[in-house]
């Protein structure tokens, strides 16, 4: 079919964080790119914010789910079951995190942290004897870590992190660190600096895309402490942030992006050769009633940069990088929890719901074995293990309490309510993976996921599980309780390795600045291109990565024009 | 006039600056407590979510302003003088400082967000005073301060002063006396021990208040100007009627009296709080702003000989701030003040300067008596408040609790 008349030097599918950094930094070079994201453009934070305060679900869609939007762009939730959801779940466990679609991505509902990989994170094969090991490491990493930091507005305290198991920053972070939470400095007072399963931990600030200043015209945070979903302020950092610098006026010699949203790619088009021509679309319409089929769009280059899940699915459809593991190696960061009541009051829920964490677990010998974690302290009770609703509920209905009983008996337990998680590494498994689902209303492949449980998981989760016991016991708890039964887990919202990067065509997708092997002009950007996981939040490294592969695919437009 | 590069001038400067430091900081605080912020005070939803949105920037700018305080603090410390935390009471007429324009307590309005753009104007934009009733190039009488036009003039003074003199004999202050972030909670607190420390901590300063010439969007003075363009376009109707500058009549122990004289012939008013309950308040407030400030000036007079033990004064300190006076002065802010139509606003009037003895045991002992008795005055205040009003009746046995729970924690109970 030939090509339409719509032609950029670069399209971008998918206007999350990669996305949208990538695209913003070609706008501003003078490139014209055409941004297309298949869910809507929400601009009205405080009615998004709203929608949320309306719902009984606190789960991470709830601002954003309406039937127009799921109807056309559907995205998975925590709530879908194995076969009415977006999902179709066919593997022995079912894959539990989600993402957002719509501009800006799953970081309107992310939690914000964004510690750096570890240096061995990179060399998990060379120095451990399991995984792979990425075509770069920390050092090659390391500029554009300070890079994104100071795109996305972090803050942190660099004297904490220097050093850590070899990892060095090139300078401060742009902001001074959040505040910790009260919580942290009790925990601290009697964890910092002790010796646990022979590691001698320490209680550090994380940090987090979150303003603890004034930055870049967002206002500081200023602890309302629903950053998961929404934060009603701006202060968390989102996508929409490089969404509106792209399309935005530019610096000298910049062209504005155009951004299409409620435009649903369904194809990457290619000649015989490989060469990736452009893509294909439908564009739905505000109200929901029509929906254009077909729409065409070309471009010199294409980056996909859809999110791990949808990103697969795209080039699967499209029968890109044939000889490549798409969609396999479907990585998350598995969880686990413990909740603690202790005999002093924590008074949780004043401010981020995590602001520390502790990191002595992240590396080892013991990585041939079973897999490292992060643990963070959380400031929000005892978070997923007993949302505070059911604290009271269990006042009520359980111990009978009413009035001025029940305000008293609440306010006693959930100020002195604290949990801990374990945030587990998986290890890349092609039995983990996405494939192309059966085909919706639209025509467009559902994701089909396979997922299962390593045992490299559930010995983490277990070693975990009995630290936070010494922890507890450390910290003098009248009441402890964990996830249930011990080799259960929670997903993440860290979705990475469907297209994962690497030195040849059939062991990975893409190259080391994500260029796919076999599409010359064909990018595939986001967590899908990490070939192992780490500990660390992901979407730091996704937005290094993504600026290093901004300058690549800037100079490859420059040279083929 | 010729003004000396000398540590004389410098401490003279920079206590100056204290002075400023903390008006501007209460005056800040003051327009935040009166700003709406429940559903239930006519205002709707979208008009809540911006309304807190700029209550909670206000209050990050005054809580700057508190760590330059603090980071003056440090600068005296580190030239041989000490710190200080006096200020006149409200208002300060314009002639009070260089600054040319008075330092008002007011609620918050657009005309309130002019004199705050004002406060925080760089010297080299083009300032328009929002009032003055100073003629123009008024000669100041001392040789000690100079007719400033920013408060980042006045640290530029500083600055200047510093790199004048030499390194080796100005700063004579023991390290070990300054207060850094391992004694209180103040992430950019900047230890002062030599020229480039107290040249860093004196831009940090300047670049939080004003910006640069090149940016200036996240400075006080671009928040506030965000501030005021988005409350112009909104028109609400965003802040209880809290009287300028309130008083409690006839309280013996504030350090001065507002002048009734010289503001008969300025347009600044007073508001005098009659009401019985209001007053409890008001003085339960100044007196724990006090309280406050003395467990503060504690941590940073003994840094040096007590980092343990001052410590926990750092700890009372910061949790006054936020646990007892933001949720007491947003409660006074919803008092009547015994006038029809006006309600109460706290004074932030000072008792007189008295620091803390130096001995840890006895300084522990005295301040523990303190704060003993303001938690029963607090108590007691909660109990009198009444349900009229649940929300503010709410605020205030909040900070009775807060009060007694510091306490508490501070004797060792």
């Amino acid at each position: 079919m030939p090509m339409k008349s719509d032609s950029h030097d670069v399209i971008v599918v998918g206007a999350g964080v990669a996305g949208s950094l990538i695209a913003s930094k070609l706008a501003a070079s003078g490139l014209r790119v055409l941004l297309l994201e298949a869910g809507p453009d929400r601009t009205d934070r405080i009615a998004l914010t709203g929608a949320y305060a309306r719902e009984a679900a606190k789960i991470p869609s709830a601002p954003y789910s309406e039937p127009i939007a799921d109807a056309h762009a559907p995205s998975p939730k925590v709530t879908d079951g194995a076969e009415n959801g977006h999902y179709q779940q066919v593997g022995d466990k079912p894959f539990k995190s989600t993402y957002q679609r719509l501009v800006g991505g799953s970081t309107w509902h992310w939690l914000g942290n964004t510690p750096r990989f570890l240096p061995n994170d990179f060399r998990l094969k060379e120095r451990y004897g399991v995984g792979v090991d990425w075509p770069i490491d920390y050092d090659e990493l390391e500029s554009y870590y300070a890079d994104a930091e100071r795109e996305l507005g972090v803050s942190g305290d660099a004297a904490e992190w220097e050093g850590l198991y070899g990892s060095t920053r090139s300078g401060p972070f742009p902001m001074p660190p959040i505040w910790r939470a009260y919580g942290d400095s009790v925990i601290a007072e009697r964890l910092d600096g002790q010796t646990f399963e022979g590691a001698q931990v320490r209680i550090r600030v994380t940090p987090q895309a979150r303003n603890s200043v004034p930055y870049q015209g967002r206002p500081p945070c200023a602890g309302n402490s629903s950053c998961v979903p929404i934060c009603p302020i701006a202060a968390k950092y989102d996508a929409t942030v490089h969404t509106r610098r792209a399309t935005g006026p530019q610096p000298d010699g910049g062209v504005p992006a155009e951004l299409r949203a409620r435009a649903v790619v369904t194809e990457v088009l290619k000649d015989e050769n490989g060469l990736i021509l452009g893509v294909v679309y439908d564009r739905w319409s505000e109200d929901g009633k029509t929906r254009t089929r077909g729409e065409q769009a070309s471009a010199r280059i294409v980056v996909v940069a859809a999110h791990a899940i949808e990103s697969a699915v795209l080039l699967l459809a499209s029968g890109l990088s044939p000889a490549g593991p798409v969609g396999k190696n479907l990585m998350d960061h598995l969880q686990g929890y413990g909740g603690a009541v202790l005999r002093q009051p924590v008074f949780p829920f004043r401010g981020p719901p995590v602001t520390s964490g502790i990191d002595e677990f992240r590396d080892g010998c013991f990585r041939s074995e079973r897999a490292a974690f992060r643990v963070s302290i959380g400031n929000d009770g005892w978070g997923r293990l007993e949302p505070v609703e059911e604290t009271v509920r269990a006042q009520i209905f359980v111990k009978g309490l009413l009035g001025e009983d029940l305000r008293r008996a609440v306010r006693d337990r959930i100020t002195r309510m604290v949990r801990l998680s374990y945030s587990t590494e998986m290890l890349p498994d092609e039995s983990n993976r996405v494939e192309l689902g059966e085909l919706d209303q639209h025509g467009v492949h559902r994701p089909k996921l396979r997922f299962g449980l390593p045992e490299y998981n559930v010995r983490a989760f277990q070693f975990a599980r009995n630290l936070f016991q010494q922890f507890f016991t450390k910290l003098d708890a009248s009441e402890t309780k964990f996830s249930f039964p011990a080799s259960s887990y929670s997903g993440a919202g860290h979705i990475m390795g469907t297209a994962r990067m690497g030195a040849t065509a059939s062991s990975s997708v893409v190259d080391k600045f994500c260029r796919a092997h076999e599409h010359p002009n064909l990018y595939v950007v986001g967590a899908s291109a990490f070939p192992t996981c780490g500990t660390a939040n992901p979407t730091l490294t996704v937005a290094a990565l993504a600026l290093r592969a901004a300058k690549h695919i800037e100079l490859a437009a420059r040279q083929e024009a | 006039m010729h003004h000396e590069a000398s540590r004389h001038r410098l401490i003279a400067l920079l206590t100056e600056a204290c002075e400023l430091e903390q008006a501007l900081a209460c005056s800040y605080l003051y327009a935040a407590f009166s700003i709406k912020r429940d559903l239930d005070d006519d205002v709707d939803y979208r008009a809540q979510n911006h309304l807190r949105r700029w209550q909670s920037e206000i209050y990050h700018v005054a809580a700057q302003e508190m760590l330059h305080l603090a980071q003056a603090w440090n600068l005296l410390t580190a030239v041989g003088g000490t710190p200080y935390y006096y200020k006149p009471d409200y208002p300060m007429p314009a002639r009070h400082y260089p600054l040319n324009v008075a330092i008002i307590l007011r609620r918050f309005d657009l005309a309130t967000m002019d004199r705050f753009v004002y406060y925080e104007t760089p010297s080299h934009e083009d300032p328009s005073a929002p009032e003055a009733d100073a003629a123009p190039h008024f000669l100041w009488p001392t040789d000690e301060t100079f007719a400033y036009r920013s408060v980042g003039e006045l640290y530029a003074e500083c600055a200047n002063i510093v790199a004048a003199l030499d390194e080796n004999v100005l700063f004579v202050g023991d390290s070990d006396s300054q207060v850094g972030r391992d004694l209180i909670d103040f992430p950019d607190i900047v230890r002062v021990t030599d020229r480039a420390s107290a040249r860093a901590a004196i831009d940090q300063i300047v670049r939080q208040g004003e910006g640069t010439r090149a940016d200036h969007a996240d400075s006080h003075f671009g928040v506030f100007l965000r501030i005021r363009k988005q409350l112009a376009e909104a028109e609400m109707q965003c802040s209880w009627p809290v009287g300028d500058n309130p008083f409690v009549p006839g309280r013996r122990d504030q350090l001065s009296t507002p002048t009734h004289q010289a503001l008969r012939t300025s347009a600044l008013t007073t508001t005098a709080v009659t009401d019985m309950v209001s007053q409890a308040a008001l003085d339960l407030f100044d007196d724990a702003y006090v309280v406050m400030f003395q467990g503060l000036h504690y941590v940073f007079v003994n840094a040096a000989e007590q980092k343990e033990g001052a410590r926990r004064f750092a700890q009372v300190a910061l949790q006054y701030m936020v646990t007892v006076l933001k949720p007491l002065g947003e409660a006074i802010c919803r008092m009547p003040s015994g006038t029809t139509g006006i309600n109460a606003g706290p004074s932030f009037a000072l008792t007189r300067h008295v620091p803390l003895p130096a001995p840890p045991r006895v300084a522990a002992r005295v301040y523990g008596e303190r704060l003993e008795q303001l938690s029963r005055r607090a108590k007691a205040l909660a109990r009198e408040v009444g349900d009229a009003d649940p929300v503010g009746s709410a605020q205030v046995h909040s900070a009775a609790a807060n009060i007694a729970r510091i306490e508490s924690t501070f004797v060792g109970r």
